[in-house]
């Protein structure tokens, strides 16, 4: 857990890779120390998709490569984000006050076929979020750094634009639902502001299944508050566990899951098999290893 | 069409005018009303002239009479399946989901402020099987095949799916059993009639794998609701959820269990109810079966009215 745990006896085997968890914590602290102690390290891999939890300036300082778990968990999330957007398409809060009043009443519900989804950072994550949503028939608007890096083989997004504040408003003021899946970073914190909310269309969903940090989370609650938000689906949050006293627990139109919507049974175990399977034997054979992440950039 | 007439509209037989119509001679009526039974057959047996009716729904198990269906008679059925393909299908993926990331779970948590991390289930290499493979059943296995899901379908013609690239395979009705034992998702879609009316019963229900889940978007009567209900509820039961779109009875009666129980997600006959649904089944009839009839074209969705759909 600490680099303490790791005996100077260990340094005569010169270690080369560290495989390091979430779980783990502090990690942010231990593992610039670690690298530190140990100068042979030449690799880090990291048993999540995002690095926020180890980025800092020591870390940037250190030599060794990075590479993560991108992808692994992004099936899960896709799924999820459909389920959140039908969710509030198809009328679940309000049929579920229903069912507590034993009312059958009809209402109109909607379909998301012809709407559009705005998707807030475009990695593996939000691709994956994107190739779901085309196939119910919606239209894919992105933002992400690089609108013009031509990874989109899959032409799934009708228009992407770059991160200026201007594009994001205009993100906002187009979708029906935004699916959030950006990275936290030093750039992304605190994007989805006050004015990224006041730019929506009425009626729009909100969706979060990135970062917390990334949302403004003050400005998120008054604008579900105010209606200007029809709703939210977040997995995410500012504090993890979600603090009792925070408001969001009591607003009706928030569907709130404790970041476990990529949590399935067997992530942690896929996730392990990613590293062992493909990333260490393309160590040992000094191929060029899968999902490198700037350790600056922080993604 | 500028060739056709609107001649009366009404929702019970007083609302036409008998003598007027009969000397008008209608040949076509447009059903939309859920009380159309008795006024259809009654406004079939007084006009002759009537050769087609179209109904504005999928179901046409609500319209039915010796009068409609005489084969003596002849009166061409259609109605407007594949309107509603669609958004059905979206809604019973987002069942499926709804049971895989455990919602009822989330939804009672929120209410306790309770922040309990569970593992969740993927669609992705789960098993669907669709009972009653026709254009809805259909819409929902292209979609289940999105997420990575294995769709299996139960259907009068198996053959008839041979080459259909969402369906790992199709059943016929003997193998439902069968069909039940391999599946996390069970879909009904089928239409209402004399063969489907209680086939979901309670010797289907004691197949199904373990932590199964139910879903019907076809009609309520084709599963014993009472079996339903034991599977739920008992300790042998299998069923984890269901999610009910129909019911038997509807509006679905107060004194129902279903009411009550956690692991039931019920909607009130609405999931097609979308703004435009009744525009554009009505401008289905307007815009291609009309001009069809007045061309002496064949007419879209016929109905076999051996079969009931």
């Amino acid at each position: 857990k600490t680099a303490e745990d790791f005996g100077e006896a260990l340094k005569e085997q010169k270690p080369n890779v560290v495989f390091v968890s979430p779980s783990c914590p502090k990690a942010r602290v231990q593992l610039p120390a670690l690298l530190q102690k140990f100068p042979t390290v030449e690799w880090v891999h990291a048993q999540s998709a995002g690095i926020d939890f180890l980025v800092c300036d020591e870390l940037s300082a250190t030599t060794p490569v990075m590479t993560n778990a991108k992808g692994q968990f992004s099936s899960s999330l896709a799924e999820y984000a459909m389920l959140a957007c039908s969710y509030f398409a198809k009328g679940i809060p309000q049929l579920i006050r229903q069912k507590g009043a034993k009312s059958w009443t009809k209402f109109d519900v909607q379909e998301l076929r012809g709407q559009t989804m705005g998707i807030v950072g475009y990695g593996d994550v939000g691709r994956a979020v994107a190739k779901l949503a085309k196939q119910y028939g919606m239209k894919i608007v992105a933002l992400r750094r690089n609108p013009r890096r031509d990874t989109d083989e899959e032409k799934l997004c009708d228009v992407v634009y770059g991160n200026d504040k201007a594009s994001l408003n205009r993100l906002m003021s187009e979708s029906d639902y935004i699916v959030c899946s950006a990275p936290s970073t030093v750039d992304t914190k605190g994007m989805v502001n006050a004015d990224a909310f006041a730019s929506v269309k009425d009626g729009a969903v909100f969706l979060n299944l990135g970062r917390g940090l990334v949302v403004d989370e003050e400005a998120m609650i008054k604008a579900l508050k105010s209606g200007k938000l029809k709703g939210a689906a977040l997995d995410v949050f500012i504090e993890e566990p979600l603090p009792e006293d925070n408001e969001l627990w009591e607003l009706d139109n928030v569907l709130i899951s404790p970041h476990n919507m990529d949590q399935t049974s067997t992530f942690m175990h896929e996730a392990t098999e990613f590293f062992v399977n493909e990333n260490l034997p393309r160590f040992v054979c000094k191929e060029e290893l899968l999902n490198p992440v700037d350790k600056v950039a922080g993604y | 069409p500028a060739e056709a007439k609107v001649l009366a509209v009404g929702s019970t037989i007083e609302q036409f005018d008998i003598e007027m119509l009969k000397a008008a001679n209608p040949n076509v009526i447009f059903v939309s009303h859920k009380n159309s039974r008795e006024p259809l057959a009654k406004l079939l047996d007084m006009f002759p002239s009537v050769e087609w009716v179209h109904a504005r729904s999928a179901g046409i198990d609500f319209i039915t009479s010796p009068q409609l269906l005489s084969q003596a008679r002849g009166v061409a059925l259609t109605n407007a399946k594949g309107c509603f393909s669609s958004t059905l299908a979206e809604y019973t993926l987002m069942a499926c989901s709804y049971f895989a990331k455990d919602l009822p779970r989330l939804l009672k948590n929120k209410n306790a402020k309770n922040w309990d991390r569970y593992d969740v289930l993927e669609l992705r290499g789960a098993t669907m099987g669709i009972i009653g493979y026709g254009d809805i059943g259909r819409a929902v296995a292209k979609l289940a095949d999105a997420y990575g899901m294995n769709v299996l379908a139960l259907r009068r013609n198996p053959k008839r799916s041979m080459y259909d690239p969402y369906i790992k395979k199709a059943y016929g009705g003997e193998d439902m059993n069968e069909l039940v034992s391999e599946c996390d998702y069970i879909v009904v879609a089928a239409p209402l009639t004399e063969d489907t009316r209680g086939l979901i019963n309670a010797n289907v229900l004691s197949h199904v794998k373990k932590d199964a889940v139910l879903i019907n978007v076809g009609r309520g009567p084709i599963i014993d609701e009472e079996a339903m209900i034991q599977s739920l509820q008992q300790q042998n039961g299998k069923l984890k959820g269901v999610a009910l779109d129909v019911t038997t009875i509807e509006p679905l009666p107060s004194d129902s269990p279903l009411w009550s129980m956690e692991n039931v997600l019920l909607s009130p006959h609405n999931m097609v109810k979308t703004a435009n649904f009744l525009r554009e089944a009505t401008e289905m009839f307007v815009e291609e079966n009309l001009p069809r009839y007045l061309r002496g074209l064949d007419l879209l969705n016929p109905v076999d009215k051996v079969a009931g759909y």
